[in-house]
């Protein structure tokens, strides 16, 4: 029945006088010549004849996935020789999988014509596998290549792509370690540091509230918050106000408590609108001197600060989430800004970490530097300088 | 002693985390699972103190009176029926801690978003107030963007989406990204600072 179906749709081929081969459509990794150019100057241009069985793919190679944990091998071939001559019938690529070249190989995936490559991400690493390429024609023959391998996947101990991430992160080590502290006469001082040292210089009537973002104690917002919560806690610690602080990350409070005691410490609830919700009630019912909202925060950044305003407090806001920076600026005495998170805290203390802001103005120059260079490398087409900066992540 | 003791194993651990990014291995996905492990301990370990403390602190309120005893009652009660509803029994989807979740909590979240809306009008028209040029910009480009958006902006300025656009993919893009290379350089570097000693994770120099 088939085979009935098989001649009648090689019926307009028949008809116009072109020869077609018929085979077995169940006998496979034989490659044979699946289509026949008549030579004859009847048929004018030469024209691929289908045929049931599809030419089988050559030089299928298999090798084990670069920069993984093993468990990925990369399998190329050269495309079909049907594909290249325009044979209507020819359906596409199946890779087959086995234990051994003997088999059994089971289909690991469907793919379509043009396709000349595959990764297999479903492999164990350290096991051996073969793999043959299968192909397809439309009319239910199929050919098989011959079997490849062995092939292990192999965990390599370091990806290669991740080198420019590898030297980036060395020159920023390398600007850490080697940028000493200036001379009090050569500091450069943030401007928002200034107007946070007035802030905090000021006699306030409440207390000093500090929210050290919403986020866990593993966010850099945090880590930064934390830094500048040691300098206010400093500032104030002889004769201002107390600093209250209230936490919503379980860990972060687990920090601060351990650092500056559990008095003034104040875990409230690690959901952001109950935090928020709690917030609000005590800065409505006792209003605070000065707020300082600084560290990772979404949209309970502008919640808070708006309270802050509504109590009548001076608001310092900061957030590294840089959508809701334009809403703590409309409502902040004071918005630190993308950097400035990061700076004000070690710019505050009274020794040797002011060093942080010169390390990120160094840093900032090499960047200029090498994005200078990316906009000629992007004008005049130079490609290898922009797959530098790619993580090397998949 | 201890706090002594914990830093060089805190600076072991960060550099082990920095090199199993570029460690495709299973061994470094192994040490990476167990760093999350630990970090799970210690946060579910934290989160008891932190509930701890919240009763504590509400407790001595309470005991002091004036006017904060209704809300600390309000709140000890609130955890305590939390704490009931959880440990009863029931199906997931119909226990009382769910209904509790859903009636109680979700409410409570809802009302605080909705806030939003009315504090970011204020807030707008209060930025728009100043005449000042960044003000001026300001209240152009959320003009055009809002206009743009809108059928009816396209009508009463023809190519107005073309300018909100520019708008959006230039200025707006590109001072976003700027904001984030800043980011990225200072954490960095505060990472290192933190990770190498210079730094302490609250802050301050430690000799």
């Amino acid at each position: 029945m088939a085979r009935v179906l098989v001649l009648l749709a090689l019926l307009p081929s028949l008809a116009a006088g072109q020869e077609a081969v018929l085979s077995d459509s169940t006998q496979s990794a034989q490659p044979e010549t699946s289509t026949v150019l008549v030579d004859s100057a009847a048929v004018q241009p030469q024209v691929p004849v289908p045929s049931l069985l599809p030419s089988a793919v050559e030089s299928l190679v298999v090798i084990d996935a670069p920069n993984d944990a093993g468990g990925a091998v990369n399998l190329y071939w050269t495309l079909s020789i049907d594909e290249g001559l325009g044979v209507g019938s020819f359906a596409g690529y199946e890779v087959l999988r086995a234990g051994s070249a003997e088999g059994p190989f089971v289909s690991l995936a469907t793919l379509g014509p043009g396709t000349d490559r595959f990764t297999d991400r479903s492999v164990h690493a350290g096991a051996s596998y073969y793999y043959k390429i299968r192909t397809t024609s439309r009319l239910g023959g199929m050919t098989d290549s011959e079997a490849v391998g062995p092939v292990k996947g192999r965990g390599q101990w370091f990806d290669s792509r991740r080198v420019p991430v590898l030297a980036g992160l060395l020159v920023i080590l390398l600007v850490v370690l080697t940028t000493r502290v200036l001379p009090p006469e050569q500091e450069w001082i943030l401007p928002a540091v200034r107007t946070l040292k007035s802030i905090l210089g000021r006699k306030h009537a409440g207390s000093v509230v500090f929210v050290p973002g919403t986020g866990g104690v593993g966010d850099m917002g945090t880590i930064a918050s934390l830094t500048l919560l040691e300098q206010v806690v400093r500032v104030n610690a002889d004769e201002g106000p107390p600093v209250v602080v209230y936490t919503s990350d379980p860990m972060t409070n687990a920090l601060i408590t351990e650092e500056f005691g559990e008095s003034d410490t104040r875990f409230v609830c690690p959901d952001r609108m109950v935090f928020s919700l709690a917030f609000t009630g005590e800065a409505l019912r006792q209003p605070p001197g000065v707020g300082l909202l600084v560290g990772s925060m979404g949209s309970e950044a502008f919640l808070l600060a708006e309270t802050l305003r509504r109590s009548g407090s001076v608001a310092v806001g900061g957030t590294t989430d840089v959508a809701e920076t334009p809403f703590l600026i409309t409502s902040c005495d004071l918005t630190l800004i993308g950097e400035e998170l990061f700076l004000v805290g070690p710019a505050l203390a009274p020794d040797g970490c002011r060093a942080a802001t010169l390390v990120h103005d160094r840093l900032k120059v090499l960047t200029w530097i090498l994005i200078l260079i990316g906009v000629a490398a992007a004008k005049f087409g130079v490609a290898w300088y922009m797959k530098l900066f790619g993580s090397g992540a998949d | 002693m201890l706090r002594a003791a914990a830093r060089p194993v805190a600076m072991v651990l960060g550099i082990l985390a920095i090199l199993q990014f570029f460690v495709p291995h299973r061994a470094g996905r192994w040490v990476e699972a167990r760093l999350v492990d630990w970090l799970v301990l210690l946060e579910a370990a934290a989160l008891v103190a932190g509930v701890m403390a919240l009763a504590r602190r509400h407790v001595v309120r309470c005991k002091a009176g004036g006017s904060d005893r209704l809300f600390s009652s309000l709140t000890l009660g609130a955890m305590g029926i939390t704490l009931l509803a959880g440990l009863l029994p029931g199906e997931a989807a119909s226990t009382t801690f769910d209904t509790l979740y859903e009636w109680v909590l979700q409410p409570i979240q809802s009302t605080m978003l909705s806030l939003l809306a009315f504090y970011m009008a204020s807030a707008v028209f209060r930025s728009f107030r100043f005449a000042s040029a960044p003000a001026t910009i300001l209240l152009i480009s959320a003009v055009t963007v809002l206009l743009a958006r809108v059928p009816m902006g396209e009508e009463m300025v023809p190519r107005i989406s073309v300018f909100s656009t520019w708008i959006i993919r230039g200025p707006n893009v590109a001072a976003t990204r700027g904001v984030w290379i800043g980011i990225g350089l200072a954490a960095c570097a505060t990472a290192f600072r933190v990770i190498l000693g210079i730094q302490g994770p609250t802050g301050g120099r430690r000799s």
